[in-house]
């Protein structure tokens, strides 16, 4: 079941009304109420069949510099948006190499072409690609960086920003003239679910 | 006159010879032209590299951004995938109208594929697929943004935990 504390819209305006029931029947009890008949109203709330919907970046481009460094996009951009009327996460990242690229820990140690280590996450919550590329990918399910409140929340963490930095080294693949977006370094799959991230 | 009564077969065989080799060189031109078009590589992308001559970290960065923002998508799936009558499993899936990629869809259970997907035009909901084998408890719905011409896988897929259930009454 899954239960969620932060509504909006015909929803919360719902829930709001059985609220104020609720309420005003504990401030004005009935004769035969006050008089030793106590207990417990559990009120619960959980989630229709309500779609979880949310936006996500299908393409995270870089630029390698002459000295093998990377820029990515700015993380104001490059973000996960909650489109939800509920809390979600990202549970799971999974990277896999395209393209005879090899995804490293450190791309400037080592001897294999084609190397490249990047990081991309929440700042001060960056993920390492390389740990990612096992076969289970990076179990992100206890890392609360990765919440995202309900649409429009006031604080804005309906979002996660996601930065990116890196380093290429041994590069003979031909980067310089490749069309559209660049040359595919690796695919990232993003596992998302709703509800906040697990204690 | 005579002398142009006889060229005038000859000359119309030599015309028509003539008109059959123009019409051979525009097919062969129209061909080319349509292999060119076709052969145009189409950029499978997701997280992807290039180098940028010349231009300064804010030009860099301003393009980059754009490709970000161009190749955004909305994902929109039933958290809750309920198993119906008929051997259906509901997963709404829908590919919003501001979407600018079709998708195609996987139903994953235990690293299994139950079910993949044709496309699915934006604008277009996928309410029920066939449930197979698929069994109540934790599954994955796996949503894969395609090339708007040709179909062909377009950046990163992303998955959505879902749970599998039976209907309520």
């Amino acid at each position: 079941m899954d239960i969620t504390g932060n509504l909006s819209g015909t929803r919360a305006l719902v829930v709001g009304v059985g609220l104020m029931l609720a309420l005003s029947m504990g401030a004005a009890p009935t004769p035969a109420l006050a008089e030793g008949r106590t207990g417990t109203t559990n009120v619960t709330i959980r989630t229709q069949i309500d779609n979880i919907k949310f936006k996500a970046p299908t393409v995270i481009p870089f630029v390698a510099k002459a000295d093998g460094t990377l820029q990515g996009p700015s993380e104001n951009t490059t973000t996960i948006d909650n489109l939800s009327a509920y809390g979600i996460h990202v549970a799971n990242m999974k990277i896999g190499a395209k393209n005879s690229w090899s995804i490293v820990a450190d791309a400037k140690t080592g001897t294999a072409q084609n190397s490249i280590d990047f990081k991309v996450g929440p700042d001060k919550a960056l993920q390492d690609a390389h740990a990612a590329t096992q076969e289970a990918g990076l179990d992100l399910s206890k890392n609360a960086s990765f919440d995202m409140g309900y649409q429009g929340i006031a604080n804005g963490t309906d979002k996660i920003k996601l930065k990116t930095s890196g380093n290429v080294a041994r590069v003979t693949r031909d980067i310089f003239h490749v069309p559209g977006e660049g040359d595919q370094v690796a695919s990232i799959t993003w596992t998302v679910e709703p509800g906040a991230h697990t204690a | 006159m005579s002398a142009r009564k006889q060229s005038s077969p000859l000359g119309s065989k030599h015309r028509k010879r003539l008109g059959v080799v123009c019409l051979a060189i525009a097919c062969a031109l129209i061909a080319v032209g349509l292999y060119a078009w076709q052969s145009k590589p189409v950029a499978e992308t997701g997280a992807s590299v290039t180098a940028a001559e010349g231009k300064s970290r804010q030009e860099i960065q301003d393009e980059l951004d754009a490709i970000v923002r161009d190749n955004m998508m909305t994902i929109s799936v039933a958290p809750v995938a309920q198993l119906q009558k008929g051997g259906k499993l509901r997963v709404n899936v829908q590919n919003v109208q501001d979407n600018k990629f079709p998708q195609r869809f996987r139903v994953i259970q235990n690293d299994e594929t139950i079910y993949e997907s044709g496309v699915v035009e934006t604008g277009k909901t996928v309410e029920t697929c066939p449930a197979g084998d698929i069994k109540e408890g934790e599954a994955y719905i796996e949503i894969q943004a395609l090339d708007a011409k040709t179909y062909d896988a377009h950046g990163n897929p992303t998955r959505i935990k879902v749970r599998v259930a039976q209907p309520e009454d």
